[in-house]
């Protein structure tokens, strides 16, 4: 088992430097940032010029990429001591062209640790992300949980309950679910929830105070309940419908009906046998679930005004704020990535048939 | 969503807005104002970005402004309707002030009964240390710029300070209010060094020493700032700070801003957005909010191309000299400009865009401002004097079908003989006023023979498209600009602003009398209101008769506070001049 984790964990290393690659070249495609943060009246082109230094988004993208991973510490450097840069390798000395070297390269690149600062709020990246990754978190887990649970019931009851009420009532929740837009269900749930009904608050992750953090999770339910349902959409109706095609199949299984005819219960044939079993292909949607989750993130967390990861990496796509956006990008692929992984260790668990190799 | 581009002077006006923009009144709060610190806190909501820092010499942004301006003391105290500054006015540390005979030197006078939150006192020492740091070019401050013209600045005593500028200038004071006081004894504490005074350092979000009405309490990042009230802070209204705290409170959506005010969440929003208007205007008839108008400080308008869009180069050479930049093949022609004017039913618009709310001007400067020339109308919806500009400018209706665009013949100035009168309305999506707005004004403009194609991006897309000036014209909500600098537009005229991808000049106008007359204006000697007025009325009619930007409409701006909320009481140049004496019983 951990030798097949290991061997998946580097096949994903290739797999996470080309959604990086993906991602950086579609960023800088997007556009210079420097006309965006320096759009204002009194930004002299020097101004602009010096920032577009300081930024190195001058630079072609390739190296771009390569000091936002490797950093640019070893693109030019000082062997003099004297702050100025003596040495040099892809970068020229004198990037700006003022007669004078510059000075030599700090970054040290995402591979050790450096996320660099936002060019927006100024901050460490890293910084930015991990403040708030908790919100995120507790929405998106939650939400797969829940999910995971009730969709798991539905597609099961439909099933068992082939062609009566629950089943096609299970099918048009499944249907209705997976239609509704994120974003429409978030306003009209705050709307008549919050704004109508005055049941639940509008928005925002903990009730307004004067200190410095919000309460436990347990003081502050009633805050995750819209969006934690919005989230948990998408994912009662991929895993309602998957289970119920899953039963379905087992079910018609020729062992389950010699079970039957041995005299064994429909609950425990039900519940020890054909859910177990129908499970196996259930656990390959763990991957695209959370997948799933974090791109839903960026709207939901916004229109619930909920400060996670998914409201950050709005923000900073429309501000053009490449080092969070590229965090945010990791944070994504890494959780993507994981999540494949455990969905297959999850099908090897379930299913003992199937040996790691 | 409201979108607006509050690119200009925000840092001015958030600067200006420092506590000291708030002049002596005589005071009486109303019955039932609650005692020291006892009313519930003043909840804003911030519909900007997260604040990036709490360092008023590094501010940026518009959010930080916001917050900076309730925790450092300003220069000059301005008077809450005029906005004009008011010598030893509330909130302000210039006691009086004397200027030199060349207009150069500012001599101010600073008040000695204001101490920062660790007991030290303001002094001229704060102001210069500030000034230092921010001209000593080791620091990244944007207000740098903003203060080129200031060429020194002294602190003999600590209660004066001498501010010496380069050349003369009328608005001198507003430019030296830009200074921020800043606590220089913490801050070399903090900052050994002006190189250590990095964006990230971490004590630009947590500013222990401040001076304002409240002081810092706490960042939630992406929730909130919150301040307490400043019980020491010498100049609350009646004495003390009634609200208990101020918390800047991060909303992603205005909708929710608007559901969670009317829940009771937030105290009051400063400008609401248009499609909620009707709607608040009659909760605030029936008495269950507190609802209010004023002018505003922005206008939409409408950016003509004027010079070849596929050839953009800047307006001026290093020496200053105008560089032939072509004209575009349309816009190029002030009778086309004149006709896309006249072709708009501003009326129309108003009624399906601004919900009756905006007002037409024909004036660049804002019809609050001193200098704004009534005598300057606004263009009149005349569809047959459109039609014949457009044929005399020799753009024809060569097959007398309304569905297609007018086509240039030989007449034509810059255009080819053939060419549609066909061109790009570049604008941003997101913003249902402005969205309105183009689909209204394609419509309006087809009935005289314009085809305009809607090119609707990104904001942030857009803002790249039009600096690079190759575009034929755009739509932008712009502001708020302060009535009492009348050159704070000449920004978007001024041929030196006229720079491919930087300058805010993206129409590339270039007129010699109007910049002589804007710069004279602008550095008049003695600065007498009434000869600057004349240049101001001649500069506004140039640019009416040339109409290098079409500005849409003049709208209001409304407001709305919680109804429990005591003493709230706007003025037109300052919503919060009175917020130490803001009055709301706790929930």
């Amino acid at each position: 088992m951990i030798r097949y984790i290991i061997r998946r964990l580097l096949q994903a290393i290739p797999t996470f430097f080309g959604i990086t690659i993906i991602s950086y070249a579609l960023m800088s495609a997007s556009g210079n940032p420097v006309r965006v943060l320096s759009f204002r009246p009194d930004s002299s082109v020097e101004e602009q010029e010096r920032l577009a230094n300081v930024l190195g988004v001058n630079d072609p993208w390739v190296i771009q990429y390569l000091r936002w991973l490797l950093g640019d510490d070893w693109m030019r450097w000082d062997t003099g001591e004297d702050g100025v840069a003596d040495r040099a390798v892809l970068l020229p000395l004198d990037a700006d062209g003022d007669g004078e070297n510059e000075p030599p390269g700090e970054r040290l690149g995402v591979v050790r640790g450096d996320f660099g600062n936002s060019f927006v709020k100024k901050r460490p990246v890293l910084d930015l992300i991990f403040e708030r990754m908790p919100a995120t978190l507790e929405l998106s887990v939650s939400s797969l949980v829940i999910g995971t649970i009730i969709g798991l019931i539905i597609g099961i009851a439909a099933a068992v309950n082939r062609g009566k009420a629950i089943d096609n009532a299970s099918r048009v929740i499944a249907v209705v679910f997976d239609a509704i837009p994120g974003f429409w269900l978030s306003l009209l749930l705050l709307l008549i929830f919050g704004s109508q009904l005055k049941l639940l608050p509008i928005g925002d992750r903990c009730k307004l105070t004067l200190d410095d953090s919000c309460p436990p999770i347990y003081e502050r339910l009633e805050y995750m309940v819209l969006p934690v349902f919005v989230f948990a959409t998408g994912v009662i109706s991929g895993y309602s419908r998957l289970m119920r095609a899953s039963m379905l199949d087992v079910l018609g299984q020729d062992y389950i009906r010699t079970a039957l005819s041995k005299g064994l219960s429909n609950r425990m044939m039900l519940y020890r046998h054909a859910a177990r079993n129908a499970m196996i292909p259930i656990a390959t949607f763990l991957g695209p679930a959370i997948t799933g989750l974090l791109g839903g993130a960026v709207v939901i967390e916004t229109i619930f005004n909920y400060p996670g990861v998914g409201r950050t990496l709005f923000e900073a796509a429309t501000s053009r704020d490449y080092p969070v956006v590229m965090a945010a990008v990791i944070y994504g692929a890494l959780a993507t990535i994981l999540g494949y992984l455990i969905s297959d260790i999850l099908y090897a668990w379930i299913d003992p048939r199937i040996r790691f190799t | 969503m409201k979108v607006s581009l509050r690119l200009v002077f925000f840092v001015v006006l958030a600067l200006a807005a420092l506590v000291g923009s708030v002049a002596a009144q005589d005071l009486q709060p109303a019955e039932g104002t609650l005692g020291p610190g006892e009313g519930a806190p003043i909840v804003e909501p911030n519909f900007g970005g997260d604040v990036a820092t709490l360092n008023p010499i590094l501010v940026s942004d518009g959010s930080s402004s916001d917050v900076v301006a309730r925790l450092f003391p300003g220069l000059i105290a301005l008077d809450p309707d005029s906005g004009l500054p008011v010598k030893g006015g509330d909130g302000g540390m210039a006691l009086d002030w004397a200027v030199s005979e060349d207009g150069l030197v500012y001599t101010f006078t600073l008040r000695s009964d204001w101490n920062w939150t660790d007991g030290n006192p303001v002094t001229a020492t704060d102001f210069k240390y500030a000034f230092d740091a921010i001209t000593s070019g080791e620091i990244d401050s944007r207000i740098s710029a903003a203060i080129a013209n200031i060429a020194s600045v002294e602190a003999p005593d600590a209660t004066t300070l001498v501010v010496t500028f380069n050349t003369p200038e009328c608005s001198a004071l507003l430019t030296a209010q830009y200074v921020p006081f800043v606590p220089s004894v913490k801050y070399q504490e903090v900052y050994p060094t002006f190189a250590d005074m990095t964006a990230d350092h971490p004590y630009n979000m947590a500013p222990e020493v401040t001076a304002g009405d409240f002081q810092f309490a706490n960042f939630r990042p992406g929730e909130q700032v919150t301040l307490l009230a400043n019980q020491d802070y010498p100049d609350a209204q009646i004495g003390y700070v009634v609200p208990e705290g101020y918390v800047y409170k991060q909303v992603a959506d205005q909708l929710v801003g608007v559901e969670q005010f009317l829940a009771g969440d937030v105290t009051f929003i400063e400008s609401i957005p248009d499609d909620r208007v009707a709607e608040l205007k009659a909760l605030g008839d029936a008495g269950e909010l507190i609802y209010g108008e004023g002018p505003s400080a922005s206008w939409h308008y409408v950016i003509f191309n004027t010079a070849d869009p596929a050839n953009p180069q800047n307006g001026l050479d290093d020496s200053g000299n105008p560089i032939e930049q072509g004209q575009h093949p349309i816009f190029g022609d002030v009778r086309v400009r004149r006709a896309f004017a006249l072709a708009v039913d501003h009326e129309a618009l108003d009624a399906g865009a601004f919900a009756g709310l905006g007002t037409a001007i024909g004036s660049f400067l804002l019809p609050q401002s001193w200098a704004y020339n009534d005598a300057v109308a606004p263009w009149p919806y005349d569809l047959e004097q459109a039609a014949a500009l457009l044929d005399a400018a020799g753009f024809v209706d060569d097959d007398n079908d309304p569905a297609t665009p007018r086509v240039a013949t030989e007449d034509a100035l810059y255009a080819e003989p053939g060419t549609p009168l066909a061109f790009d309305m570049t604008s941003f999506s997101g913003n249902p006023t402005i969205d309105a707005t183009v689909v209204l004004m394609q419509d309006q403009l087809s009935r005289v023979g314009f085809q305009m194609n809607l090119d609707i991006i990104e904001f942030q897309t857009m803002i790249g498209k039009i600096l690079s000036q190759n575009f034929d014209t755009t739509m932008l909500f712009i502001g708020p600009f302060d009535p009492n600098d009348p050159n704070g537009a000449y920004e978007l005229l001024d041929p030196s602003g006229d720079i491919v991808d930087a300058g805010l000049n993206i129409g590339s106008y270039y007129n010699d009398e109007f910049s002589s007359l804007m710069e004279e204006a602008r550095s008049l000697p003695g600065c007498d209101p009434v000869a600057r007025k004349a240049l101001y009325d001649r500069a506004q009619e140039i640019i009416r008769e040339d109409l290098p930007i079409y500005i849409v409409t003049n709208s209001t701006v409304q407001y709305v506070a919680q109804p429990d909320l005591l003493n709230y009481d706007p003025r037109q140049s300052s919503l919060r001049w009175n917020i130490t004496m803001w009055s709301q019983v706790p929930r």
